[in-house]
């Protein structure tokens, strides 16, 4: 029997464990090591519609249990991927959730509409800076949210996930997001932050500000997720700091249905793999399954 | 340009091996650590580097050896910030993981070569002169410090080698007084049909390059730069060639210097 075994937006996945996006690239770096089919499914890393350089280095510098990056959202452009990472991804029989973005509501839709043949499920980076309209990332203004995602929707057949930021209120931007026909949620993306040089007295990061990532934020995963559970029925893909199998536990008790690895595959490349043998091997002694443990710590005593 | 021999990215797949500390101790400002990699049959080639764990840090330190006997790989690791500072203090015995064999490796270009370098750039520059003079090429090897304080790892790491050193010293207290881009731009000058390597900080490679092509002679350098995965997932290190924006992990870290926009 296979205790691990998920099925979510009505696609069935062999264990929960995906990869983050942005920590693992389109998966060709890691297929070495174990067969990507192996994994729940790839996250891509952040994908537009015309290739993007990125930010100015330093890109990382390490944190307390931690690390934040300003990678600055560099990716190939979307048809370099069809050329050659996507197909490829099929090959490997892995599940694939591609991960989209753009400067307006059209272009996510654009790119979920091309990428669409290759991904089981379509993920919509809302973090990244709504040029063309006003002040907030997409992330924060509910209503611009909530376009990007119906046209998105409207773009494409695979269900689509928001990816939604911890950088400001969750809530009314679910509620917008799920009027609008989101299919799921994946949370939490970085926590905004910044580090100091000392000698230069200037920020580290080319970029001044990243994103944190790693065990450090493992805690408000949890707690958003939890959060977000008891105001919504649609799926939860969460993320945070997971690194093993007691971390990927605790977001199914706060009510995620597949959790990411990010951050933990830079410390350890087999992460991924190694949560998935954890949750095997744990929930094998205890004679339970996955399924048992998502939003469990939500029923009554 | 010569036709390298060797320039290419990594043929071996790496992996994460398991590593112990087999011997560590100061070369002044640096430390030289010794990491036994078991029966892994690794091999390294000049210029790659491995990903190294550190005790209480989420991310890798990358480090490219100074040299590899039989499993035995040589490390210099100079203290900057609290991972390296704990690196240096970790005792023989201490387990750590590495990822390896990371990145590509130097050309073994043909002619004489001259390998110019600063601080802990001298690792992988003693890696690349032993496999030189393997070679039969006849290596010179120009190093500079502030002062006198890499006096123990220019012995330590060329000591034993047939190479031509000279030591430079910006304060006058070691060697020949001044930077080893001056010396690098008289020998040119002098007509010597030289391949140019550069390891150390990015303003003595970029000048080393310089003058290497103002000379007309061919150059390659290791390009540092802050990674994560060390293994081109990340996109971290990222460094801009006039073939478009490349990532030091995975397409160098070793970049022929007229490919590079410094």
């Amino acid at each position: 029997m296979n205790r691990l075994e998920v099925e979510f937006l009505g696609i069935r996945f062999p264990n929960p464990v995906v990869t983050a996006s942005g920590t693992f690239n389109y998966g060709l770096e890691y297929a070495h090591l174990y067969p990507l089919s192996a994994l729940g499914a790839i996250t891509t890393k952040g994908t537009s519609l015309e290739p993007i350089a990125g930010a100015p280095t330093p890109r990382i510098t390490e944190t307390p249990m931690g690390m934040l990056n300003a990678i600055g959202l560099e990716n190939k452009g979307v048809e370099a991927y069809l050329q050659h990472e996507l197909p490829w991804l099929k090959e490997q029989g892995a599940r694939v959730i591609v991960n989209v973005f753009g400067d307006r509501a059209g272009d996510f839709a654009e790119v979920a509409r091309r990428v669409s043949p290759y991904a089981n499920l379509i993920e919509v980076n809302l973090s990244c800076p709504n040029v063309h309209g006003g002040r907030l990332p997409f992330a924060h203004d509910p209503q611009a949210a909530a376009e990007v995602v119906r046209r998105v929707k409207d773009a494409t057949e695979r269900p689509v996930l928001a990816k939604l930021s911890p950088n400001g209120p969750i809530l009314p931007v679910a509620e917008a997001l799920e009027a609008a026909g989101v299919d799921g949620f994946s949370l939490i993306n970085t926590l905004l932050g910044m580090r100091m040089d000392l000698d230069k007295k200037r920020p580290i990061l080319g970029n001044a500000s990243g994103g944190l990532s790693g065990p450090a934020i493992k805690p408000v995963a949890v707690r958003l997720v939890y959060e977000l559970y008891r105001h919504t029925d649609r799926p939860i893909l969460g993320m945070g700091g997971v690194a093993s199998a007691a971390d990927a536990l605790e977001l199914a008790l706060a009510g995620a249905s597949l959790v990411a690895v990010g951050t933990a595959t830079f410390s350890n490349p087999y992460a991924p793999y190694k949560v998935i043998k954890g949750l095997d091997e744990y929930l094998s002694e205890r004679e339970e399954t996955w399924r048992d443990w998502i939003g469990a710590a939500h029923t009554p005593n | 340009m010569p036709r390298s021999l060797e320039f290419h990215g990594s043929a071996a797949a790496w992996d994460d091996y398991p590593v112990e500390i087999i011997d560590s101790h100061s070369l002044g400002p640096h430390q030289r650590i010794v990491l036994s990699f078991a029966d892994s049959g690794l091999r390294f080639k000049p210029g790659q580097f491995l990903n190294l764990s550190v005790p209480g840090h989420l991310l890798r330190r990358p480090l490219a050896p100074a040299g590899q006997h039989g499993s035995e790989i040589e490390l210099i690791v100079t203290p900057f910030g609290p991972g390296t500072h704990k690196l240096v203090r970790l005792k023989p015995g201490s387990r750590l993981r590495a990822l390896a064999p990371l990145g590509n490796s130097f050309p073994v270009a043909p002619g004489d070569a001259v390998l110019i370098g600063a601080g802990a750039g001298a690792a992988p520059l003693a890696f690349l002169a032993a496999r030189l003079l393997a070679y039969g090429r006849n290596v010179t090897v120009l190093h500079g410090a502030p002062s006198n304080e890499d006096a123990e790892l220019v012995r330590a790491l060329y000591g034993g080698l047939e190479v031509q050193l000279e030591y430079f010293s910006e304060d006058g207290s070691l060697g020949r007084t001044g930077l080893p881009t001056a010396a690098l731009h008289e020998l040119l000058a002098s007509g010597a049909e030289v391949t140019v390597y550069s390891v150390g900080p990015y303003a003595l490679m970029k000048a080393a390059a310089a003058v290497a092509l103002a000379w007309r002679r061919p150059a390659f350098v290791s390009l540092d730069a802050h990674m994560a995965c060390g293994v081109g997932a990340c996109l971290s290190c990222a460094v801009m060639t006039k073939s478009g924006q490349k990532h030091a992990c995975k397409d160098g870290p070793v970049f022929a210097a007229e490919e590079v926009r410094w």
